[in-house]
């Protein structure tokens, strides 16, 4: 498992961040086994690097940019945190920025009014799903859930080997489940949780993690229990009764009944300003 | 067409499945409540036969059994035809 | 306040019972009484389908016994009627995460906060019965007149009267009642059944598509007007609130001389 996210999107170019990585050997290792070893997609896209807290002077700056050239990344702009690094990049002529440039998963998380089909687009499935709070439920800040999540991830303070080994040890694990779930059936998992086949009304999936259905959700999915408000679920016909990330509860519209036609094309719904909302995925 | 027309002036059957399914049911629900296995209440009315023949000479062929509910109780109705006392 | 705890079960699956269940808590509900609907059919849980609140269940009745959430947090209100709760059943467990103390203990509850608490019981006579029964002190016996119903229903009311210590009263509902059929001899008669019974009668509920209807749109039938069925549970609700209603006339008039010879010469024209 790698500490670097790579994080690609259509329009915006290729993000890759090192912001899992605690220190600047550990970010050099990283990058240059990570990146050689897997088929240079963005090749010709915008590469973003993210740096995340790592300090780096102007050396160290220069160091990473050459890493990233001999694997065949050019960065167009770096991100950090630390402003003593944006100062290192700018030095080595590469544009640096504060400010986190895909802010995934918020970017794209408005529905453009011209993606809302048309039948739907009064009363909005957006809009009827992000309705939340089905019952009363004692909701706990968002705050004090990531702070909770925070705590848990695993640390490694000085990114010595074994401390890194223990952590990629402690991260989730993914759960492949290929069956189609029935009506009482549950699956949950401690990770992130793929199933390959249909989830039914009736049934329910939940993870600590991320849920992926590659089929048709139309049961209760609950994805980021234990409060991680990032957590996504993403279906290729995203239809549930009801969806849960984190403390956030959404339902289907009531006026919509359970249907087994009419597919709604790829999904993702993931938080946003505390609601859960749906967002297309387009893929061209 | 004959048939239809009988219908028609009867206006409703006489043998339809409603009575059948009333008198079947009202003997299945006599064994269900008592829980009575087939064949128990033969078994019964021979003994009761065998038992009322020690004292008296019985006309057989008019000897009835009959189990019947009232208000979700069952009673059994025995009906000898005694001829002579045996002693 | 001190409710009343009605359980509704018929032994046999099929007959109607959560539609039964769903249409008396809605008709209740529409008469002004606070009502809670409590699905015991854990593992085939139904009634929040037939309600509409599907997309709104949160917690369960398993997770309120097992005190993963309060009672409060657990009933899910009606869309219309706000002096109406479902506790939905657990659909991910079976029968047995729920003991009979335990309901016991959760009807308490819910008759200190409710008029009437409605028991839906999962079919069958086992333990699943058993423990929907535990908590109750009223019974309503849903049967149809098919042979298989009401023998099934005899069970169930043998079972009912060994608690009579708890069950005060129970009484019967015909449901799916056919009056053309009866009339033509081929189903027994609302009659017929109650003297096979020997039970008190509660109401008759005719056959009517209007029930799948109502299903699909998760709108009890008893809550829309113009609707036999719908009429019916409206009456049936009455008289459990102690209002002397008479059993809805179901009789076919007898046909005309005209419509007869209509249906003489043409069979396919119902009378």
């Amino acid at each position: 498992m790698s500490k670097i996210a790579i994080i690609s999107q259509p329009d915006q170019g290729v993000f890759i961040d090192l912001g899992g990585c605690s220190s600047l050997q550990e970010a050099l290792e990283h990058l240059s086994s990570t990146l050689q070893s897997s088929n240079k997609f963005w090749k010709g896209s915008r590469v973003i690097l993210g740096m995340g807290n790592i300090a780096l002077n102007q050396a160290q700056a220069a160091q990473v940019l050459a890493i990233a050239k001999g694997v065949g990344v050019f960065p167009e702009e770096i991100y950090s945190k630390n402003e003593k690094t944006r100062d290192a990049f700018s030095e080595n002529s590469v544009k640096a920025s504060a400010v986190k440039p895909m802010n995934l998963p918020k970017v794209n998380l408005e529905i453009p009014k011209d993606q809302i089909p048309e039948a739907e687009a009064e009363e909005g499935r957006a809009a009827e799903v992000t309705s939340v709070s089905v019952v009363e439920l004692e909701h706990e800040t968002m705050e004090e859930s990531t702070a909770e999540l925070e705590e848990k991830l695993p640390e490694s303070k000085d990114g010595t080997k074994e401390d890194t080994a223990t952590a990629i040890q402690k991260l989730p694990q993914v759960l492949y489940v290929k069956q189609t779930l029935r009506s009482g059936q549950t699956v949950s998992h401690k990770g992130d949780l793929v199933i390959v086949g249909d989830v039914n009304p009736g049934a329910e999936i939940m993870a600590e993690g991320d849920i992926t259905v590659w089929g048709s959700l139309r049961g209760i999915a609950h994805a980021g229990i234990g409060g991680n408000t990032e957590a996504e679920i993403r279906a290729l016909n995203l239809q549930p009764i009801q969806i849960r990330i984190a403390h956030a509860i959404a339902r289907s519209p009531d006026r919509k009944r359970i249907t087994y036609a009419n597919g709604t094309g790829p999904e993702t719904a993931r938080i946003f300003e505390g609601k859960i909302r749906i967002t297309k995925n387009k893929f061209d | 067409m004959q048939l239809r027309i009988f219908e028609w002036f009867s206006q409703t059957k006489q043998d339809g499945a409603r009575s059948t399914a009333k008198d079947r049911m009202r003997n299945m629900l006599t064994h269900d409540r008592l829980e009575l296995p087939a064949g128990r209440l033969e078994s019964l009315e021979e003994e009761l036969v065998a038992v009322v023949s020690r004292y008296f000479e019985l006309d057989k062929d008019t000897t009835q059994f009959d189990l019947q509910q009232y208000e979700r109780r069952a009673s059994l109705i025995a009906n000898f035809r005694l001829l002579r006392s045996k002693c | 306040m001190s409710g009343r705890v009605i359980v509704i079960t018929s032994g046999k699956g099929g007959v109607g019972k959560t539609t039964a269940s769903a249409n008396i808590g809605v008709a209740l509900a529409t008469s002004g009484a606070s009502v809670a609907l409590v699905d015991m059919d854990i593992g085939l849980r139904n009634l929040d389908i037939l309600m509409g609140l599907e997309n709104r269940v949160v917690y369960n009745l398993v997770d309120v016994v097992e005190e993963r959430c309060k009672l409060r947090q657990a009933l899910v209100k009606d869309k219309k009627l706000p002096n109406l709760s479902l506790l939905p059943a657990a659909q991910t467990r079976d029968k047995s995460a729920v003991d009979a103390d335990q309901m016991k203990a959760l009807c308490e509850e819910l008759k200190s906060m409710y008029d009437f608490v409605l028991v839906d019981s999962p079919a069958g006579i086992e333990q699943g019965f058993q423990n929907a029964v535990a908590g109750a002190e009223e019974a309503i016996v849903i049967t149809t007149p098919e042979m298989s119903a009401v023998r099934d229903a005899d069970r169930i009311i043998g079972l009912l009267e060994a608690r009579k210590d708890e069950i005060k009263e129970y009484r019967l509902v015909l449901n799916r009642y056919r009056p053309t059929m009866v009339q033509n001899n081929d189903m027994m008669s609302v009659d017929d059944v109650l003297e096979i019974l020997s039970v008190k009668l509660l109401g008759v509920v005719p056959e009517d598509e209007e029930i799948i209807v109502s299903t699909n749109k998760g709108e009890p039938v008893s809550g829309t007007d113009n609707v036999r069925s719908g009429l019916a549970y409206r009456n049936i609700a009455k008289r459990i609130r102690g209002e002397e209603v008479p059993i809805m006339d179901l009789e076919v008039k007898n046909p005309s001389w005209m419509s007869r010879i209509v249906s003489f010469f043409n069979p396919t024209v119902r009378v």
